[in-house]
C-alpha cells in the first residue's frame, strides 16, 4: 500500500472508530462544548386549566468538533428552574414580580443616567451608586458584546451565579462529532394528566463512528422526582453509552444487515418516534431506523434509500394528514422530505413496509422488510440558482386548524350530504407550510405541500414554493415555532397568545430571521454571537435556545412580543463563551 | 556536460526537470504579481424598493414631474433613483444621468446612503417631484421619514450631514405597508383644502423648515391639490391618509406621532357565492352529469382585511389584501371620505375552496385604439399562495357590473382546452411571480399627408386598405426589421418580475396583434389548423408587394394576457426553426429484432376536415414542416387549391400512403397554439407502452387464496397518471363503435394492466433468510419448499437480464383503478391457478420492486414533456374516470392511439402445444370489429379504405391531441410491446423575458419600476446586482447599470 493510501485509510479508521475507553482526553460531561443540537422534549400541560403543553428539560448535544476529548456528551437542563435564572423582561414594573421594579425609563427610584435594559430587577446598586441590572452575574463588558450579545454576564448552569439550584439534570458521554439530537416521546403511555410517560428517547448522529445513538430520558431510578438520561452507561467513569446504544454500526459485520454509511447529518423522526430518518452528507443516501419503544430495545437500521443526489442535508418529517374516508382504515406511510446541497430539488422519501407496522405486533419487526424510497421529487425553481438547499421545516398550523373547522362545521352539518361534505372538507384543507433554507442565493422558499384531490388525502405531499424571500448570508437551518403575542389568553404569566414563526438561522452572518407566515415578512432580524447553529424554541415560555458553535455556549432569546424592547434579542447566556482554541 | 551529467542520479529525467523549473518560476512569478485585483464592491445591500424623482441641478427647492426628466438639450435635470436598502436602514440614491451611485457622506469608508429611523418598506415620490416618503418598520421604530428632493444629493460645503435628524417623520402606531400618494383636489377659497373635514387640528404649522424645504402645495402636477399620503397599516387592518406637507413641514429630528386626518377600516364584503364567467369552450357538454364541488369547505371569508400593495390610477385605489380573498376598490375623488366601492374577487378556477389573497396589485392606464375607442383597463394582481408559484390574476376594470359578482372575478382566458397547461384563470410562470407592472407605450408612425402621428392606431392587415391608411404603416416589412414583431413593444403590455430573476412580459394590448399571423384565411366560424376563423376577408392576406401580416404559424401567437413570443413563428432558412416543426420524419424501431419495411405497422399523416362548410373541398391537405421545409399532401396544384396546394414550387409532396412502400411515416402538427409545443421535444408512440416510468414503492396484497388483490402505491396517483381499468377504456371502445356484444371481451383486452420490471431482492436480502421469502419456494412448488426462495422465484418469474421481454406472469390484468391502489388479477391465468399465482407474486415482489403500469393491445404517446396527456382524474369513491365531458380543458388531451386494420388480410395465427399434448392453431387477431384486439378497420374485406381519411372507414381511429395527429395501421405481423415510433419536434413557444441572469447568476428580484420617458424598467434585486434599468426597445440592460 502506497504511504498516501495508508494514511488515508488510518484517517478513515480514526474518524470511524469508537473511542476506546482510557484513550484520550475524558470529555466533561457538564460543558458545553461545540454544541450541535438542541431540543426540548414536549406534551407536558402547560397551565391546569388550559390545553396548551410545554416542554421540562432541554437536551444539549456537543460535538466534541476539535477533537480535544475523546467522546462528547448529551446534557439535559431543567427548564422551569432556567427561567427563573435569566432576566425577565418588562415595560413597567406592573410586570414584574418579587418586588422587582422594571428597569425602563420612569421608573421611580433608579438613576436617571442610565441605558435602560427593560428587565426586572433588584432596586440594587453598586458601590457607585449605578444599578445591578444583572444582579450576580455583572454587567458584560461593551467590547464582549461584540462577540457576544447580551447584557449580562453568562450563567453558570452547574452553579447558578445567584446560589439557586443547578440546571442540569442530567448528561452521558456519547461519540464525537454529534451532528445534532430529537426528542421523541412514547406517548403510548400516557398519565391521568394526559403528559406522555416514560421513557421518551433521544436519538443523535454522530459522525465520528457513524452511528445513530439513542439516550433514553427516564424517572429517576432511584426514586427521586425528575428524570435521567440512560444509555447503558460504560462504566468507564465517563457515563459513556454502551454498544447496545448505537445503531447502524453492525458490528458484527452480517451479511445483508445495512451499515450506517459515513457522515450522518440531518435527521428528523415521525412524531411517535416510529420512524427516524438520517441524512448522509456524503453518499447521497438516507437511512431509515424503525424505532421499538420497549424497554431494552431502541432504533435499528432498517434500511438505505440510495440514487440520490450527493449531500442530503436536510430532513423534515411531514406530519400525518386525516383521511377523507375515515371508514377505510389508514394506509398512510411515514414521509420525509429532504434537501440537498448539490442538487436543485427536494425530494420525498417514503417508508414501505410489507406489512403495515402493527405495535401490537412489535416482534413482527424481524421479519417485516423495511424500504425508504424515492416516492417523489419537485424541482426547486423559486431562484435564480437553486442548487443548494440546507434546512427544512413544515408547519402544519393551519392544516390542523382547518381540520378543526371541519369537525365544528360536520358538528353542525344538517345537510343530507354531511358525510360528502366531510370529505371535502377535510381534502381540501389548507396543506402544511414548508419552509426551506436556501444558499444561493441567501434566502428563504416559502411554499406548502401541494393540494391534489387524485390523492386520499388531499395531497401528493411534495412542496411547491411560491416565494423566495432574501437573507443574509449563510442561511442554515429552519425551525418552526411560537412566539408569545399580545393576547387575552389567560396564562400563569400573564395575558397572551401564541403566534406560528418560522426561524431561520444565517451561520455565517450571525443572524436569525424571523418570518411571520400570516403576513408574509421578516418581522425581526437577532444579532447573535458567533456560529449561531441549532435552535429550539420554547414559545410557552417566550424564549428560544441558540446553541452557539464557535463559542460553545447557548444564548437565550426573548420572543415575547409584549416586551417589544427585549424581543428578539439575546438576554441571556447559558455556559461560559471559549473562543475554539483555533482562534486564539 | 557529460561529467555533470555523471553526478546526477540515474533517475534523473532532464524533461521532467524542465517540467518542473517552469512550474516553480510560474508560481513564482504568479506570487509576486503587483497587478491590482479589481473588486467591485456592493455599496447597496437588500435593496428592496425604488422610486424615481426629477431633481435639477441647482439645488432648487422644487423636484419636477418626472416626465420633465431628462432634459436632452440642458442637461440641468437629473433623474434620481432612490433605492431603499433594508439591511442598513438607508436610502440610496443613485444619479441615473449622471450613471453614479452617490456617497451621502464621503468623510466616512464606504458608501453612505439617506439613513432613516428603521427599516425602510415602501417609497413613493409625490406627482411633482417634491419629496419621497419612505415607511419604516421596526419595534418602536414604525413610522414615515420624508426626504425633501432638496436634501437627497451629499450636502454642500456650509450644509450639515446628512443623519436621520435631517428628515422630518412620524410615528405610526404599528408597521406601515405599502404607501400611496393621493391628492385632495378639492379647494377652498380658490386654494386646496387645507385639512380633511372633521379632521383632528393640525399642531404643525404650514410654515416651511429653514433647511431640507419641500412645497408640495407648489407642484404642477396632473391635478392640483393637496398631496396626501394613503398608509396602509396591516396590523390593524385599515388605512389612513396624512397630509404630505403637514410631515414635510414637521421640525426634523424628531418622532412625533403621526396625525391621521382619516382613517378606513377596509370592508371588501364577499358575496355568499361567487361564480366566474366561463366562456363557451369551458362550459360542460352535459352540465346535469357534472356535479358541482360541495360549498362545505374551510375557506374562510369572514377573516379581517389586511392591505397589502396599493396601485393608483386617476382617482381609485386597489388594494391587495394578505388574509381576506378581495381587492379592496376606493374611490379617492375625495381622500377625505371613505368610499370603498365593491371589491374585486380573486377566486381560483382550478382550486375554487382555496381562500385566494394577494400581495401585490398593478393597474393599467385605459388602453384606447383605433378598434377599442372604448378603451381597455385591467388590474393583474398576485396570487401570493397559489401552490404552483405565486401566479398573477387579470381583472377587467371595464366591464364591472355592480350587479354582476362574476365580473368582479379573475378573467378566465378563451382558448383554455387548446393551452391545457396553462392555468384558464391565471398567468402562472416558472418561478413566483413577485412583482407586476404595466407599460403603455406607442410610436406613432407620421401621416405621409399630414405627418402628424395618431397613438393608439392597430396595425391594419387587410390588402383591400390602401396604403394611404396610416394604420398600414405598422404592418410588418419584408425583412421583419420593421413593423409588427416580437421586440416592437407598442401597445400596453405587462410585466411579470419572477424570483428566479426574469421579467416575462405579456401582451395585454398589442396594437400590432392583427398582423402577427398566418397569410391565409379563414372566414368560417370554425378554426382551422392555423388556429383562425372569423376572417373578414376570404383571400390570402397579401397584396402585390407581399403579405401584409407576418405570415406566422398561427392566428394565436399573440394572445391576449398570454406571454409574448419571443420570436415569430415561422420556420424558415432565415428566421431559423421557430414554428412547430418535425426536425425528420418518425422512426420506427422494434425490440430484439428487425421487421420488414412492408410488414412494419406504418404511422401516417392524414388530411383535415374542412373547417368551412361551404366549400367544395371537404377536406384540407395534410402538412407539415420538416425542418424548413413545407411537406404537403395534394392530389392537385395550382391557383385554387387549398393552400399551400395552390402554388408549385413551395413544398414537397407528402404522401401518406401506408401501402406506398416508398412513403415515410409521418403526421401533422396542429398549428392552433404555439403554446401548445416546448421549445424541443422528442415524442415516442410505444406499443403497449408504460404510463409511468418505474415505481419501486407498490405494495402487492392478497388475500389467502384469493386471486384478486391490490396493489397499494399512495405516491403513484394512478388517476393522475391516466390508467384505465376495463370499466372506463369501454368509454373508447363506444367511441370506436366496437359492437355492444363485443364490449365486454373489449374491455378486457384493451385495460391497462401492471408489469412487474424489478428484479426479486437481492441474495443477501435477510428477507431470503429470515422474512416471508422463506415461503416463497413452498408457495411456488409445494414438493420442492426446500429449494432457495429466490431461486425459486426467478424460474417462476424470469429475470430482468432484458427488460424489453420479461415473463408474461408478471403482469397482472387491472379490474379497478382508483387514487391509490389497483384491484388486480395475475394476467391470463384459469381458475385456482390464479389464487396460486397471486399468492407467489405477493411473496417474491415484496416492497420495493419495481413496477409500471402499460396500456394494453394499443399504442401510447409519452415523452411530450412528461406531462400526461388523458383526462382521467379521481372521480367520488377514489375510482379513476373520464372527465373531459365536465372538464373541458381536457378535451383535446389524448395519448392513446388505436390502430386501423386492414380487413383484406389474412388473420394472424400461431400454432401452440395445447392440453392434449397436440398442436394446435390459435388466431391472434382477425381484422375484424368482432376481434378484442381491434381498434378500427378500414372498410370491407373485400373494400378496404386506405388510406383513412375523415368521415371515412376507420376514420374514429384518427388520432389527434394538441401536438399530433395522425393514424396508425396495422401492420402485417403482430405487434408486440415497446414497438416505437420516435421524432422530434422543434419551434415551440418560447417566452420574451428579460433577464438579471445575464448580469448575475445570483439574484433576489425584489420589486419594479418605471420610467416612461427613458422608456426603461427598473428592476430591485437584494442580492447581488441592486438596480438593473432594461430598455424596453432592445430588451438590453442600459449601460452603465446595474448599479449595485
Amino acid at each position: 500500500m502506497r504511504p498516501l493510501s495508508r494514511l488515508a485509510a488510518l484517517s478513515a479508521l480514526l474518524l470511524n472508530a469508537c473511542y476506546p475507553p482510557g484513550d484520550g482526553k475524558a470529555p466533561p460531561l457538564d460543558e458545553i462544548y461545540f454544541p450541535t443540537g438542541v431540543a426540548l422534549d414536549g406534551s407536558w400541560k402547560l397551565d391546569a386549566n388550559d390545553n396548551t403543553t410545554k416542554s421540562q428539560y432541554l437536551y444539549v448535544a456537543n460535538s466534541d468538533f476539535d477533537l480535544q476529548y475523546r467522546s462528547s456528551s448529551v446534557i439535559s437542563y431543567d427548564l422551569d428552574l432556567l427561567s427563573k435564572v435569566i432576566p425577565q423582561s418588562c415595560n413597567t414594573t406592573a410586570d414584574c414580580r418579587d418586588d422587582k421594579v422594571c428597569d425602563a425609563p420612569g421608573t421611580a427610584g433608579l438613576p436617571a443616567e442610565r441605558n435602560p435594559t427593560y428587565y426586572c430587577v433588584n432596586k440594587e446598586f453598586d458601590s457607585a451608586g449605578k444599578l445591578k441590572v444583572c444582579g450576580a452575574l455583572g454587567e458584560r463588558d461593551e467590547a464582549d458584546l461584540v462577540l457576544y450579545p447580551g447584557r449580562c454576564n453568562w450563567i453558570d448552569p452547574v452553579n447558578p451565579q445567584d446560589g439557586s439550584t443547578s440546571l442540569k439534570v442530567g448528561s452521558v458521554g456519547i461519540g464525537a462529532f454529534a451532528a445534532d439530537v430529537v426528542w421523541r416521546g412514547n406517548c403510548a403511555i400516557k398519565s391521568t394528566e394526559g403528559n406522555c410517560e416514560d421513557p421518551s428517547r433521544l436519538f443523535i448522529p454522530v459522525r465520528g463512528d457513524s452511528t445513530l445513538h439513542w439516550v433514553d430520558v427516564r424517572p429517576k431510578v432511584d426514586g427521586q422526582p425528575g428524570v435521567e438520561l440512560y444509555c447503558g452507561h460504560n462504566d468507564d467513569g465517563e457515563d459513556g453509552c454502551d454498544d447496545q446504544h448505537r445503531a447502524g454500526d453492525n458490528p458484527e459485520g452480517q451479511v445483508g444487515i445495512p451499515t450506517q454509511p459515513s457522515e450522518p447529518f440531518a435527521i428528523d423522526a415521525t412524531a411517535d418516534g416510529q420512524y427516524v430518518v438520517v441524512t448522509n452528507q456524503t453518499s447521497g443516501t438516507v437511512s431509515l431506523y424503525v424505532n421499538d419503544w420497549r424497554p431494552g430495545f431502541g432504533p435499528e437500521l432498517k434500511a438505505l434509500a440510495g440514487g440520490l443526489p450527493i449531500a442530503p442535508v436536510g430532513v423534515a418529517a411531514i406530519p400525518e394528514p386525516r383521511f377523507a374516508d375515515t371508514s377505510v382504515p389508514s394506509t398512510y406511510e411515514p414521509a420525509f422530505l429532504v434537501t440537498y446541497r448539490n442538487a436543485a430539488q427536494v425530494d420525498l422519501l417514503r417508508v414501505h413496509a410489507d406489512e403495515p407496522y402493527d405495535p401490537m405486533r412489535p416482534d413482527a419487526d424481524l421479519v417485516r422488510r423495511y424500504v425508504l424510497q424515492r416516492a417523489g421529487s419537485v424541482p426547486v425553481n423559486a431562484n435564480s440558482l437553486n442548487f443548494d438547499q440546507r434546512g427544512i421545516a413544515i408547519d402544519d398550523s393551519q392544516r390542523l386548524a382547518d381540520y378543526k373547522t371541519c369537525d365544528e362545521q360536520a358538528a353542525q352539518c344538517t345537510s343530507a350530504n354531511c358525510a360528502d361534505e366531510y370529505k371535502y372538507c377535510l381534502r381540501t384543507v389548507r396543506q402544511p407550510a414548508v419552509f426551506a433554507a436556501s444558499r444561493a442565493p441567501a434566502s428563504m422558499l416559502v411554499g406548502a405541500l401541494n393540494t391534489d384531490l387524485n390523492y386520499a388525502s388531499g395531497t401528493s405531499e411534495l412542496p411547491g414554493f411560491m416565494d423566495s424571500l432574501p437573507l443574509s448570508f449563510g442561511p442554515s437551518r429552519v425551525i418552526t415555532g411560537m412566539v408569545r403575542v399580545q393576547g387575552t389568553k389567560y396564562h400563569d404569566d400573564g395575558d397572551y397568545d401564541l403566534e406560528s414563526r418560522v426561524f431561520i438561522v444565517c451561520f455565517d452572518s450571525r443572524r436569525i430571521f424571523v418570518y411571520d407566515p400570516k403576513k408574509h415578512l421578516i418581522e425581526a432580524i437577532v444579532s447573535t454571537g458567533r456560529g449561531p447553529h441549532a435552535l429550539a424554541v420554547d414559545g410557552e415560555r417566550g424564549l428560544a435556545y441558540l446553541a452557539h458553535f464557535t463559542d460553545s455556549y447557548l444564548g437565550v432569546i426573548s420572543l415575547d412580543q409584549r416586551f417589544p424592547q427585549t424581543y428578539a434579542a439575546i438576554i441571556a447566556s447559558i455556559g461560559a463563551p471559549k473562543a475554539p482554541r483555533s482562534s486564539k | 556536460m557529460k561529467i555533470f551529467s555523471r553526478l546526477l542520479p540515474s533517475s534523473f529525467d532532464p524533461h521532467k526537470w524542465v517540467v518542473f523549473g517552469l512550474s516553480v518560476a510560474a508560481g513564482a512569478l504568479l506570487s509576486c504579481s503587483q497587478n491590482p485585483v479589481t473588486v467591485n464592491l456592493h455599496a447597496m445591500q437588500a435593496s428592496s424598493r425604488v422610486s424615481f424623482v426629477c431633481r435639477g441641478a441647482d439645488n432648487s427647492e422644487k423636484g419636477h414631474k418626472l416626465d420633465e426628466c431628462p432634459d436632452y438639450e440642458a442637461g440641468t435635470r437629473h433623474t434620481i433613483a432612490l433605492v431603499t436598502q433594508t439591511t442598513t436602514e438607508e436610502v440610496a440614491v443613485v444619479d441615473l444621468a449622471a450613471g453614479t451611485i452617490l456617497d451621502i457622506d464621503r468623510t466616512t469608508p464606504g458608501y453612505s446612503f439617506l439613513r432613516v429611523g428603521g427599516r425602510p418598506g415602501a417609497i413613493v415620490t409625490t406627482p411633482g417631484g417634491s419629496a419621497t416618503f419612505v415607511g419604516v418598520s421596526g419595534l418602536e421604530k414604525n413610522g414615515i421619514f420624508a426626504l425633501p428632493t432638496t436634501c437627497i444629493l451629499p450636502p454642500k460645503d456650509d450644509e450639515p450631514a446628512r443623519d436621520l435628524t435631517t428628515w422630518p417623520a412620524c410615528h405610526l402606531s404599528s408597521e406601515p405597508g405599502d404607501i400611496a400618494v393621493v391628492i385632495d383636489p378639492v379647494m377652498e377659497g380658490g386654494k386646496p383644502r387645507l385639512t380633511c373635514p372633521n379632521a383632528p387640528a393640525p399642531t404643525v404649522s404650514d410654515d416651511l423648515p429653514a433647511a431640507c424645504r419641500a412645497n408640495t402645495l407648489e407642484e404642477s402636477g396632473p391635478i392640483v391639490g393637496r398631496r396626501k399620503l394613503l398608509v396602509a397599516l396591516p396590523s390593524e387592518h385599515k388605512l389612513i391618509l396624512l397630509d404630505a406637507q403637514r410631515l414635510l413641514n414637521q421640525a426634523p429630528g424628531a418622532f412625533p406621532e403621526c396625525q391621521p386626518e382619516a382613517s378606513f377600516a377596509l370592508d371588501g364584503d364577499i358575496p355568499a357565492s361567487i361564480s366566474q364567467r366561463l366562456p363557451d369552450d369551458l362550459k360542460p357538454l352535459d352540465p346535469a352529469a357534472c356535479a358541482a364541488p360541495p360549498t362545505y369547505a374551510t375557506t374562510n371569508m369572514s377573516a379581517l382585511p389586511t392591505p397589502g400593495g396599493l396601485a393608483v390610477l386617476g382617482d381609485h385605489v386597489y388594494v391587495a389584501d394578505n388574509t381576506r380573498s378581495v381587492v379592496h376598490r376606493l374611490d379617492v375623488s375625495d381622500p377625505c371620505t371613505d368610499k370603498e366601492l365593491p371589491p374585486l374577487l380573486p377566486v381560483s378556477f382550478e382550486q375554487p375552496w382555496r381562500a385566494v389573497t394577494t400581495s401585490r396589485v398593478a393597474v393599467s392606464p385605459l388602453s384606447i385604439t383605433s378598434k377599442n375607442p372604448g378603451g381597455q383597463q385591467f388590474l393583474y394582481a398576485i396570487d401570493q399562495n397559489d401552490p404552483q408559484a405565486a401566479s398573477v390574476m387579470v381583472f377587467d376594470l371595464t366591464v364591472i357590473d355592480p350587479k354582476d359578482d362574476s365580473t368582479r372575478t379573475p378573467l378566465i382566458f378563451p382558448g383554455a382546452p387548446r393551452q391545457p397547461y396553462l392555468p384558464v384563470d391565471r398567468l402562472r410562470f416558472n418561478a413566483p411571480a413577485k412583482d407586476v407592472s404595466f407599460v403603455l407605450r406607442d410610436f406613432p408612425k407620421p401621416d405621409g399627408t399630414t405627418g402628424a402621428g395618431q397613438f393608439g392606431l392597430t396595425c391594419e392587415p387587410d390588402p383591400g386598405v390602401p396604403l394611404s391608411d396610416p394604420a398600414t404603416l405598422y404592418r410588418p416589412n419584408s425583412d421583419y426589421s420593421d413593423g409588427a414583431r416580437p421586440i416592437n413593444l407598442r401597445g400596453m403590455f405587462g410585466f411579470a418580475m419572477l424570483s428566479n430573476g426574469q421579467v416575462a412580459i405579456i401582451d395585454a394590448d398589442d396594437f400590432d396583434a392583427p398582423c402577427r399571423r398566418p397569410v391565409t384565411s379563414n372566414p368560417g366560424a370554425v378554426e382551422d389548423i392555423h388556429g383562425c376563423k372569423n376572417d373578414p376577408i376570404s383571400g390570402p392576406y397579401k397584396t402585390k408587394e407581399g403579405p401584409t401580416v407576418t405570415g406566422e404559424s398561427s392566428c394565436n401567437v399573440v394572445e391576449q394576457h398570454r406571454p409574448r413570443s419571443a420570436s415569430l413563428s415561422i420556420s424558415s432558412s432565415t428566421n431559423g426553426l421557430r414554428a412547430p416543426s418535425l426536425r425528420t420524419f418518425p422512426q420506427f424501431s422494434t425490440p430484439g429484432s428487425t421487421v420488414q419495411v412492408t410488414d412494419q405497422p406504418r404511422m401516417m399523416a392524414t388530411d383535415l376536415d374542412n373547417p368551412d362548410d361551404t366549400s367544395s373541398q371537404k377536406t384540407l391537405p395534410a402538412q407539415v414542416n420538416v425542418s424548413s421545409q413545407l411537406y404537403a399532401h395534394c392530389d392537385k396544384t395550382g391557383p385554387g387549391n387549398p393552400p399551400p396546394c395552390d402554388v408549385d414550387s413551395s413544398f414537397k409532396p407528402l404522401a401518406i400512403d401506408p401501402k406506398d412502400p416508398t412513403a415515410q411515416n409521418s403526421l401533422t402538427l396542429p398549428l392552433v397554439e404555439p403554446r401548445s409545443y416546448a421549445a424541443d421535444q422528442s415524442p415516442l408512440l410505444v406499443f403497449e407502452g408504460p404510463l409511468f416510468p418505474a415505481r419501486t414503492s407498490g405494495y402487492l396484497q392478497f388475500e389467502v387464496g384469493a386471486s384478486e388483490g391490490v396493489l397499494i402505491d399512495r405516491d403513484a396517483s394512478f388517476c393522475g397518471a391516466g390508467v384505465e381499468d376495463s370499466d372506463t377504456i369501454r368509454a373508447r371502445g363506444v367511441g370506436l363503435k366496437i359492437p355492444d356484444s363485443s364490449l365486454d371481451a373489449w374491455s378486457n383486452a384493451h385495460a391497462d394492466y401492471v408489469q412487474i420490471i424489478g428484479d426479486v431482492p437481492a441474495s443477501d436480502d435477510q428477507y431470503w433468510s429470515l422474512g416471508r421469502g422463506q415461503s416463497c419456494a413452498g408457495l411456488i412448488n409445494p414438493m420442492k419448499a426446500g429449494v432457495a426462495g429466490r431461486d425459486a422465484c426467478l424460474n417462476q418469474f424470469g429475470n430482468v437480464d432484458n427488460p424489453a421481454i420479461l415473463n408474461t406472469k408478471r403482469n397482472l390484468s387491472i379490474l379497478e383503478a382508483s387514487t391509490g391502489q389497483l384491484k388486480v388479477t395475475p394476467q391470463g391465468c384459469k381458475g385456482d391457478s390464479c389464487a396460486d399465482l397471486a399468492a407467489q407474486l405477493e411473496c417474491c415482489f415484496p416492497s420495493g420492486t419495481a413496477y409500471t403500469v402499460r396500456a394494453a393491445n394499443q399504442w401510447l404517446v409519452t415523452g411530450v414533456g412528461g406531462v400526461a396527456l388523458h383526462d382521467m382524474a379521481a372521480g367520488a369513491g377514489g375510482r379513476c374516470v373520464h372527465t373531459a365531458s365536465c372538464d373541458r380543458r381536457k378535451e383535446l388531451f389524448g395519448q392513446r392511439v388505436f390502430e386501423v386494420c386492414d380487413p383484406s388480410r389474412n388473420p394472424e395465427k400461431h400454432t401452440e402445444i395445447g392440453a392434449d399434448g397436440k398442436q394446435h392453431e390459435v388466431t391472434d387477431f382477425t381484422c375484424a370489429k368482432t376481434d378484442p384486439k381491434v381498434g378500427c378497420v378500414a372498410g370491407e374485406p373485400t373494400k378496404p379504405v386506405i388510406p383513412v381519411l375523415p368521415g371515412g372507414p376507420g376514420s374514429e381511429c384518427i388520432f389527434e391531441n394538441l401536438t399530433s395527429r395522425f393514424v396508425v395501421y396495422h401492420g402485417a405481423q403482430p405487434n408486440v410491446p415497446n414497438m416505437a415510433f420516435s421524432w422530434q419536434t422543434t419551434g415551440g413557444f418560447v417566452p420574451q423575458t428579460m433577464s438579471l441572469l445575464s448580469l448575475s447568476s445570483s439574484v433576489s428580484p425584489q420589486s419594479l419600476g418605471y420610467l416612461p420617458e427613458q422608456g426603461w424598467l427598473a428592476v430591485v434585486d437584494a442580492s447581488t446586482v441592486g438596480l438593473a434599468l432594461f430598455d424596453l426597445n432592445s430588451l438590453a440592460v442600459v449601460s452603465p447599470s446595474p448599479y449595485f
